[in-house]
């Protein structure tokens, strides 16, 4: 791993330590999309590209008599797309990096955090400049109006009827949620005459988990079946920090990864909105 | 403790030694380092004074380095043996994925990995 050019940096092996923990734990408590979506890899920082195969069919079909092509299932469409290298940098003082008990840590988790975040927006929105889909904006997703979530059963009866459009479109398998932060907080209420929490309710029809996000903006919520044979994502080089050089006696590293998510069957994601 | 033919311990050579006495010497020496490295080790941990306990472990980890240079070294002159070196990494590394385990190539620089975090 000469390109992280850690060996150019003046950090002890105990100060790499608590750099790179900080950084794994910072990104392991932020990161939204890995917690539902299958990983691949990491294939090597070296990958720039992947293949996204769209299928003929999105109702797999079967037959009887062996003698009709039409019902073959192959892949109708394969295009590469690029994996997206997310970075921010973060500065080190001289003084911090003579310090050896961890000062200047507090850096490295800020620029983990926006890596991490950085991601989970290119899982849910994509990055159009790299024409990579996302969950929200992959062409073919069910959309679906959303209701009014401080009311009633609405929460219960959206991510049914998600279900349903889901389930009627061929999909199966496990399912998440994910909800936006506001619409995490209207699922924390009693729902009346049962006693039980809406977010409970809700919890029971998603075995793939249920998650909040920051990333996704205010009342929406998205469900969708989490097999790989749906959605994945790839992963070239995991999370992880370089050195950049010194400048004026202080220190620039990068916290970086490279990652994109396939979407495979947009007719597996239902957004509400 | 080993017992390495230790090639030229008391006479030097008259003579620059050929590339196997080269190789078989660097074998030798990687053989010490580890050696002292195992002595170091129980030293410091051994050892109670704060100082001494910090001075034998920076001995003991320059050791480690040494280790290193030796075995580039040693791939350097014997390209044969350093085929055998990777394919003993490739097993393990095998080893590892039928276990499940992520292999360091998975892993950042510290050997730390964010992954997956699907329960």
């Amino acid at each position: 791993m000469r390109y992280l050019m850690r060996d150019g940096a003046p950090l002890t092996d105990s100060q790499w330590g608590q750099i790179d923990a900080a950084v794994v734990q910072k990104a392991k408590e932020t990161l939204v999309g890995r917690r539902f979506l299958t990983l691949v890899g990491p294939v090597g920082a070296s990958t720039q590209n992947v293949h996204l195969d769209t299928l003929s069919d999105n109702h797999p079909a079967a037959d009887f008599w062996g003698d009709n092509d039409e019902s073959q299932i192959r892949v109708k469409d394969r295009r590469f797309v690029n994996l997206a290298a997310i970075y921010s940098d973060f500065r080190m003082s001289w003084r911090d990096v003579e310090n050896e008990r961890g000062a200047g840590v507090q850096a490295a988790i800020d620029a983990a955090m926006a890596v991490a975040r950085r991601e989970d927006d290119v899982v849910f929105h994509g990055l159009k400049e790299m024409d990579i889909d996302g969950v929200f904006t992959a062409e073919g997703v069910n959309r679906l109006k959303i209701g009014d979530w401080n009311k009633g059963e609405a929460p219960l009866q959206d991510v049914v009827k998600a279900i349903e459009v889901l389930v009627g479109g061929g999909a199966s398998g496990q399912r998440a949620l994910v909800v936006s932060s506001d619409l995490w907080g209207k699922l924390h209420r009693i729902q009346a005459g049962t006693g039980i929490m809406e977010v409970d309710r809700v919890r029971s029809l998603v075995n793939g988990g249920l998650f909040s996000s920051t990333r996704i903006g205010e009342n929406k919520a998205v469900l969708l079946y989490t097999d790989p044979h749906n959605i994945d994502l790839v992963v070239g080089q995991d999370l992880t920090t370089a050195y950049l050089g010194n400048e004026q006696l202080d220190h620039i590293f990068r916290v970086f990864e490279t990652v994109v998510p396939r979407v495979k069957r947009p007719r597996a994601i239902a957004v509400l909105e | 403790m080993p017992n390495m033919p230790a090639p030229f311990v008391a006479t030097l050579p008259k003579d620059k030694v050929t590339k196997y006495d080269l190789i078989q010497a660097v074998r030798a020496d990687i053989v010490g380092e580890l050696e002292a490295i195992y002595l170091y080790d129980a030293h410091a941990n051994a050892a109670a004074d704060p100082v001494a306990k910090a001075v034998l472990a920076d001995i003991r980890d320059e050791e480690r380095v040494h280790v290193g240079e030796l075995f580039t070294l040693l791939k350097y002159l014997d390209p044969k043996e350093a085929e055998h070196l990777a394919d003993g990494e490739t097993e393990v590394r095998e080893v590892m994925e039928s276990l499940g385990i992520a292999t360091n190539d998975d892993a950042g620089a510290g050997g730390l990995t964010v992954g997956s975090l699907k329960d």
